[in-house]
């Protein structure tokens, strides 16, 4: 997986809608002279670009194997807890209502979509009974549909505006250098760190509540924890990348049917660089394959990915 | 028999004639009246901007017309007055209210084509009339004048479009590299050479930044990469007619760290579209191109 990675990122430097010779991408960082165009081309564009395909991947890739693991479902993705809905709501405000003001496009994603998760969470694990998967799930279900409703008013109300709302619904990565990076960048360190605590915890949880409360461990406690460390690292990759929940639900699967274990000790860091770099390699044909037209990374993860978690799914049945 | 017979033809002659006199001008009297123009002349609703131009630039007022999206400057002053519809996709106009104005033809667009089918359940007549580009302006024209019997004026209308684009065209030595963008978003979506404002951009005198890119609909959601390279002397940003905000649209793109080494941006360059002149076609080409010059590209 780590080779695949470091050939994605490659690619992804290399390529572009402009073409520039494989020594000024070298030239590039090794500080030789390179035309300026080029130069800026790779410092600016590409560079940041592939930086956030990697951690924007990676961080669905945790969040999803995090959310399966939590909910012991093998459907949970940050669709379930509403982060999606959450989050392309939070978007549409801004591109529909105030265009002027996209540069707040990554805030709003983000802030909406940990309020829909923070309201599910409230919900699901509040109260008699709190905790309980079906409640999580179901109060999941609702907030997204609260979120999508807004969401799909807005769009009606202001068609004209639709066309800009679509590259983010579908999900894709944009070259606006670091500047996103720089804003979002403690969600995701916040999120990792959550999520690479809950390693351990989330393997006893596989053993089942009793078993996992009689090792000392606290079901409801590690459940929360890790749908919260879900919760951070999905809506701060929509507040980059738009809604790509597709590569959270799919990457832990084909994770575990490549491994043959469901240990998150394997699972979680191995979703992390199987996400990473199906986001490097999605973003990088999605940008070069229409050039010099761009065209959103969702469709492409989907093409890239399903037919090979298909084989795996026949394979391990 | 006979004389009573000869001396009753002249008499019966002449009262014929009178009559006939009378008839006349009684027809005449008829036809100039403006009653008798009101009652021929057919009851149309312009849902189409365009429509809405040539109908007054024929000399005929449409009983009412359909919102302007982005911006009203462009609304030809006799159409003040005229009662304005709501329009809402992909229906346009209510048909409740349709069917209560009972016109005889309706001129719309492709882009409400959901509705113009329940129109023409009413009964109405629906026409699509929005061009896409110069050549569709003439035959709207054409189009237009026929529906509303007026198909004489068409010629003179084209002529006068024509002749302004003629003069509005002239002296071009200047021809800088220009990027239109529509809207907003994470990512440029470029005007094309096939679509309305960017066949207006190289008809005044600028080359179209599209890298190239080809699109049936006139647009491309283009590369950064190609924004770089081919370094742009001007960028136009065209709003969704959020005419509130124009001087932040021009501060985000002066802002946007991707184009911040294109000549636009160094030597300030970025201009934003106030009205919808690049979106909607218009009788006014000649102006509208006059505009770009002298405002965006300076080259007039």
């Amino acid at each position: 997986m780590l080779v695949a990675l470091v050939a994605a990122i490659c690619a992804s430097l290399a390529f572009g809608a402009v073409e520039i010779p494989l020594s000024d991408v070298f030239g590039t960082f090794f500080g030789d002279s390179v035309p300026e165009t080029s130069k800026q081309i790779i410092e600016v564009l590409r560079l940041p670009r592939t930086v956030e395909a990697i951690v924007v991947g990676a961080a669905l890739g945790v969040a999803g194997a995090c959310l399966q693991g939590a909910l012991n479902n093998p459907l949970a993705s940050p669709d379930v807890i509403g982060v999606t809905g959450g989050a392309g709501f939070g978007a549409m405000l801004i591109i529909i209502l105030n265009p002027a003001s996209v540069a707040l496009l990554p805030i709003s994603a983000l802030a909406f979509g940990l309020i829909a998760a923070g309201m599910v969470f409230l919900i699901g694990f509040t109260g008699r009974g709190g905790g309980n998967i079906t409640r999580v799930i179901l109060a999941g279900i609702a907030i997204a549909a609260l979120f999508s409703a807004a969401t799909a008013g807005l769009m009606s109300a202001y068609p004209d505006r639709v066309p800009n709302a679509v590259f983010f619904l579908v999900g894709g990565l944009t070259s606006t250098g670091w500047e996103n990076m720089e804003t979002i960048w403690p969600y995701f360190a916040v999120g990792f760190v959550l999520a690479a605590f809950m390693i351990r915890p989330l393997d006893k949880l596989m053993l089942g509540d009793d078993v996992a409360a009689s090792l000392g461990s606290r079901p409801r406690l590690i459940r929360l924890v890790a749908a919260l460390a879900a919760a951070i690292l999905a809506s701060a990759a929509a507040a980059i990348a738009g809604l790509l929940a597709f590569l959270g639900l799919v990457i832990p699967h084909l994770v575990r049917l490549l491994g043959g274990t469901k240990s998150h000790v394997f699972v979680m860091p191995v979703s992390a660089l199987a996400g990473a770099a199906l986001l490097t390699a999605g973003d990088t044909l999605a940008r070069t394959i229409a050039a010099p037209q761009e065209l959103p990374v969702g469709p492409f993860l989907v093409l890239l990915g399903v037919p090979l978690f298909l084989w795996l799914l026949r394979k391990a049945v | 028999m006979s004389d009573a017979a000869t001396s009753l033809t002249p008499r019966t002659s002449l009262i014929s004639r009178v009559v006939m006199v009378l008839a006349a001008a009684f027809m005449l009297v008829a036809l100039v009246s403006p009653q008798a123009e009101a009652a021929k002349q057919k009851r149309v609703v312009a849902i189409s901007p365009f429509a809405a131009a040539a109908m007054v630039k024929i000399g005929v007022k449409p009983i009412a017309i359909g919102q302007t999206i982005g911006g009203e400057r462009r609304k030809p002053a006799a159409l003040r007055g005229v009662p304005v519809l709501k329009l809402s996709h992909p229906n346009g106009p209510n048909l409740e209210v349709m069917a209560k104005l009972r016109p005889d033809v309706v001129f719309s667009s492709s882009r409400w084509a959901r509705g113009s089918q329940a129109m023409r359940r009413l009964g109405i007549t629906v026409v699509n009339t929005d061009p896409l580009n110069i050549n569709q302006v003439y035959a709207g024209v054409k189009k237009v004048a026929r529906f509303i019997g007026k198909g004489r004026r068409a010629a003179r209308v084209n002529n006068s479009i024509r002749n302004r684009i003629r003069i509005a065209t002239r002296n071009i030595t200047k021809r800088p590299r220009v990027l239109v963008v529509l809207g907003i978003g994470n990512t440029a979506m470029a005007f094309l050479g096939n679509s309305w404002g960017g066949e207006l951009v190289t008809k005044a005198g600028g080359n179209l930044v599209t890298g190239g890119a080809s699109n049936t609909g006139g647009f491309a959601r283009l590369s950064d990469e190609v924004v770089v390279a081919e370094n742009p002397d001007v960028i136009v940003a065209v709003p969704h007619g959020n005419a509130d905000d124009l001087s932040e649209v021009a501060e985000y793109i002066m802002n946007n760290e991707a184009w911040q080494t294109t000549n636009a941006v160094k030597n300030g360059k970025v201009f934003v579209s106030t009205d919808n002149e690049l979106l909607q076609a218009g009788t006014d080409v000649g102006q509208i191109i006059g505009k770009i010059r002298s405002d965006w590209l300076k080259n007039w």
